[in-house]
Formats: structure tokens, C-alpha cells, sequence
């Protein structure tokens, strides 16, 4: 059973960090065209969106015998979206602002779009912090209620995102509809109380 | 007057060196194997033009600022026809065909029609123009553009008393451009600009029809593209299949779509923000990672001297 739990364990890792992987590759080749920020930061955006995704629906798709185990793993797929959505707004800050501290408070108060996706890390760090088993135990039943905090970060995270788009609303929509999916979901499964 | 006649001089001669050497290793390289690859997709070469080189006189027709690369300025473009994505038109555009083409002039002009492209270039001397390009999105380049001054052209038809505007309409085709059959793209098609007759006549505005000495490649407008430097480069449509003369302001795409972020104008203006980012300073293309390469933006994208005089008395914040 340890052995099982292991190798989940080391495939979700392999999983979680293969954006960062293929990332630091198309760096260390120079490959990344005439905007390298501009690619990087879009890059960990999208990383830190589709993780914060992957981590609200793992409490609804572990439900499924099959995939029963990840939920055991859940701490793993948080602390990696957190990780994306710090490096993220990091490399805003170092490749696109040439690390301004002072540009960064401009962009934080004028930009209602970096506004949102400061909220977002915001909301998502006691919940990385609270992570441990220690909080775990300290907090009892109220540890379930602070990580509710994840659904208001991915509703903001899609905030974050629709206030940027331009022309094509293809991608918003998918994650809007997987984000309604998800919050029906825990809707029934409470009311049939499970 | 903005010509002036001196000493002319080839792009590849301002083109600066460690720039150029690497053109030509990638020109050495896209004979072998690994230089097509490289590229992502093998294309033909495009034609050279004969055209006047521009002149290093000072003169707004030239900036000595560094060149944007080629293979940047030909591999990261904005072109919502072939994708959304910076690569996509160069990916995507392998089924556009550039040429046979043919152009409508009509409406307020004495002399309507549609006429093929060799045509209507014809009579024009093809002169070599060094603009800086600001997307705005917040980054720019520093283009060699080949052309000539829209005015030449729309004279020959002769616009009437009547004419205010000028309207102009890219090639509608899903066939050629992929992205028209998208159904989640909130764009109308065809793609529609368009200018005040007075800046339309400018003698900065130029019809494009190469870059860096060669024909326009698909994913940068080809065969015949608007460039108006002093406004953002969403107004300086591509692929262009109308131009219409008419006494009343025409529809344009991106205001269209949304009328509080990009207006009718759209001159480059540092002191406006764009409702959702800063238009104060801009990311010169190519930036590395450690330097952005941010500068600051200038008013009408530093062609202050020749136009601001198209403005006088308007209120630039309000007609954005």
C-alpha cells in the first residue's frame, strides 16, 4: 500500500513540475521568440490556472474508485499551484516590469486585472501555509472551512483572466463551465451528504 | 517638406552588424536541413522589390533606432485572421495566396473600379520607409517597410469633395484565414479600418508592400497593408481588398468590439492608458529576460513634429 502510495506520489510530482520542466528548457535553449517575458509569465499564468483547476476538481474526480488516491495527494497539486501562481507574478515583476518595485505598486492599484490576480495569491497563501499536518490538527473543523478559500481564488483567477481577453472568448469559456461543473458537483454531493 | 534627397543607403548597411551576420547564418543555415526546421515551416523565399532605399538624412521617413530582426518581425505578429496566438500567422498562413489580387476603390472618387494589384502598383516608385511600430499592447518594433504614400495612390482616383473618410476592408476568406470559422471569436469579419481623409493624404501614411527589401510576407499583411506609424498598429490593417472614400466615419474592427478600449483614433498617446494597462512605456522588441528593454513612449509614437498639427484643438483624452 506504501509502495502504491509512492508511486502516485512521484507521478503527480512528474506531472506538477513538467511545466516548470519544459519552461526551464525553452530558457536554457534561448528559444523563447522576440518576448521571452511576455512567454514566460503567459506561460506560469496558465500553469498556475490549470493547477488551481486540477486542485479544486481533485476533491470531485477522487470521488471515481480508480482515482481514489488522489486525494491523499491534494497538498502535493496546492503547494504546486501556489508555486506557479508565485513565479508567476514574480516573473511579472522581474521580466516584464525590470524589477521597478515602484512600477509593481502602479500596475497593483491602476490594474484591476492585477489587482484580481494579486487577490488570488493572496487567498491562496494561508492555505499553502496551513497546508502541514500540524494546522491540520490545530485547526480541526475549522481547517475545512479556510480552504474553502480556494473556490473565491479560482472564481478570481478566471476574473483575472477574462479582464485580459481580447477577440476570443474560447478558453474562458471552457474554464467557466468546468468552474460551474465543479461547484454543482459539491453542491449535490453535500445535499445527498457526502 | 519631409523628403529630402541625400545620400541613400540599403537596410542591410544599417542593419547592424552581429544582426546581419546572423541573418546570413540563418540564410546559410535554411539550406541545410536544420535551418528549415528551425524556422518551424519551410516557405518559398519571397521576392525581392526594387525600391528607393531610405535615406539617413534626418528626415521622419528613417529612424537610425535598431532594427527589429526579420525573423522576429516575420515570426511574432498580430494577425486574429490566421490565430490569436503571435506564432499562429506564420504557422497558419500556408494556404494564403497573395497573389492573383485585386483591389475596389470606391465611393467618393471620380474614378471607382476593381483593379488587379500589379495595376494599381504600376505607376508607384516603391521607396523604403523606417518606422517604429507600437502595438497597443505595449511592445514595439523597428520596421524597414517598402511602399508608398497612400496619398499617390488615392489622388490617382480622385476622391471627391464629398470624401471625409477613408474605409478599408481586409480579404474575407476562411478558406485562407483559419480563424474566420472560429466560433468563439467575438470578432465581425471581415477586419474594417479606417482614417480621416487629412490623415489618410498625410505623407506618413504608407501603403506596404514589402519588408526588408522582399515582398510582404501572408502573416505580415500581404500583398498590400496600411502603416500609419503615429497610431497603434491595430489601425494599420492588412491584406487589404477595399478602400472606400466616404463622407461619414466608418466602423472599425477593434472598436467595434469594444468601444472604450480602442477608439477611432487610436493615436499613440503615453498620457492615455488603455482602460486595462499603461500606454506610458512600451517593451521594444526583441527583449531578453534580465532586460525587457523598456522605454518610454513617445507622443504619436515620436512623430510629434509632423502630425501633430492633424489634432489641433481636440481633445486627445476624450478621442482616444
Amino acid at each position: 500500500m506504501q509502495k502504491r502510495k509512492r508511486l502516485w506520489q512521484l507521478g503527480l510530482f512528474i506531472i506538477c513540475l513538467a511545466p516548470f520542466t519544459y519552461l526551464v528548457r525553452r530558457i536554457v535553449a534561448n528559444d523563447l521568440g522576440p518576448d521571452p517575458g511576455q512567454f514566460v509569465v503567459v506561460w506560469l499564468g496558465w500553469s498556475a490556472l490549470s493547477m488551481l483547476f486540477v486542485t479544486l476538481s481533485s476533491a470531485q474526480v477522487s470521488r471515481w474508485r480508480p482515482l481514489s488516491p488522489l486525494k491523499k495527494h491534494r497538498r502535493l497539486l496546492g503547494l504546486t499551484t501556489f508555486f506557479y501562481a508565485c513565479c508567476h507574478m514574480l516573473a511579472m515583476w522581474a521580466f516584464i516590469l525590470g524589477r521597478d518595485i515602484q512600477a509593481l505598486v502602479v500596475e497593483i492599484v491602476e490594474r484591476p486585472y492585477i489587482t484580481a490576480g494579486l487577490a488570488v495569491v493572496i487567498l491562496l497563501t494561508p492555505l499553502a501555509l496551513t497546508s502541514n499536518q500540524y494546522s491540520m490538527r490545530k485547526l480541526g473543523r475549522r481547517w475545512k472551512t479556510l480552504h474553502l478559500l480556494v473556490y473565491p481564488a479560482g472564481a478570481l483567477a478566471l476574473v483575472h483572466y477574462a479582464w485580459q481577453l481580447r477577440g476570443d472568448w474560447l478558453l474562458l469559456g471552457i474554464f467557466i463551465l468546468w468552474f460551474a461543473l465543479l461547484l454543482l458537483f459539491k453542491f449535490v454531493n453535500k445535499r445527498n451528504g457526502r | 517638406m519631409l523628403i529630402k534627397t541625400g545620400p541613400s543607403i540599403a537596410s542591410s548597411e544599417i542593419t547592424s552588424e552581429s544582426v546581419y551576420l546572423k541573418r546570413r547564418q540563418f540564410m546559410a543555415g535554411a539550406a541545410g536541413v536544420a535551418g528549415v526546421a528551425a524556422f518551424g515551416q519551410a516557405r518559398a523565399a519571397q521576392n525581392p522589390l526594387k525600391y528607393r532605399a531610405a535615406s539617413l538624412d534626418h528626415s521622419a521617413y528613417y529612424t537610425a533606432e535598431k532594427l527589429t530582426p526579420e525573423s522576429d518581425v516575420t515570426s511574432y505578429c498580430n494577425f486574429y485572421e490566421f490565430g490569436n496566438d503571435k506564432g499562429d500567422p506564420l504557422k497558419n498562413s500556408g494556404d494564403f495566396k497573395a497573389k492573383p489580387w485585386s483591389v475596389t476603390i470606391d465611393g467618393d472618387v471620380a474614378k471607382p473600379g476593381t483593379y488587379n494589384l500589379e495595376d494599381i502598383l504600376a505607376p508607384q516608385a516603391l521607396e523604403e520607409r523606417i518606422y517604429r511600430l507600437r502595438c497597443v499592447e505595449a511592445w514595439s518594433m523597428v520596421v524597414p517597410w517598402v511602399g508608398f504614400s497612400l496619398a499617390d495612390l488615392l489622388k490617382r482616383f480622385e476622391p471627391s469633395g464629398s470624401a471625409k473618410y477613408v474605409e478599408f476592408t481586409t480579404l474575407e476568406d476562411k478558406a485562407q484565414f483559419p480563424a474566420q470559422g472560429s466560433f468563439s471569436s467575438g470578432i465581425d469579419w471581415p477586419y474594417r479600418e479606417g482614417l480621416r481623409l487629412d490623415e489618410a493624404m498625410h505623407p506618413l501614411t504608407l501603403l506596404a508592400v514589402g519588408l526588408y527589401g522582399k515582398e510582404l510576407p501572408a502573416q505580415n499583411g500581404a500583398p498590400l497593408r496600411l502603416i500609419v506609424p503615429w497610431k497603434y498598429g491595430f489601425k494599420s490593417i492588412k491584406s487589404i481588398v477595399r478602400i472606400r472614400l466616404t463622407s461619414k466615419k466608418p466602423a472599425t474592427t477593434w472598436n467595434m468590439l469594444a468601444a472604450d478600449e480602442y477608439g477611432f483614433y487610436a493615436n499613440v498617446n503615453p498620457q492615455v492608458s488603455h482602460p486595462r494597462w499603461s500606454q506610458a512605456s512600451e517593451r521594444r522588441l526583441p527583449s531578453s529576460l534580465w532586460s525587457p528593454n523598456r522605454i518610454e513612449t513617445k507622443m504619436f509614437n515620436g512623430y510629434q513634429d509632423e502630425v501633430a498639427d492633424l489634432y489641433t484643438g481636440m481633445n486627445l483624452r476624450r478621442n482616444f
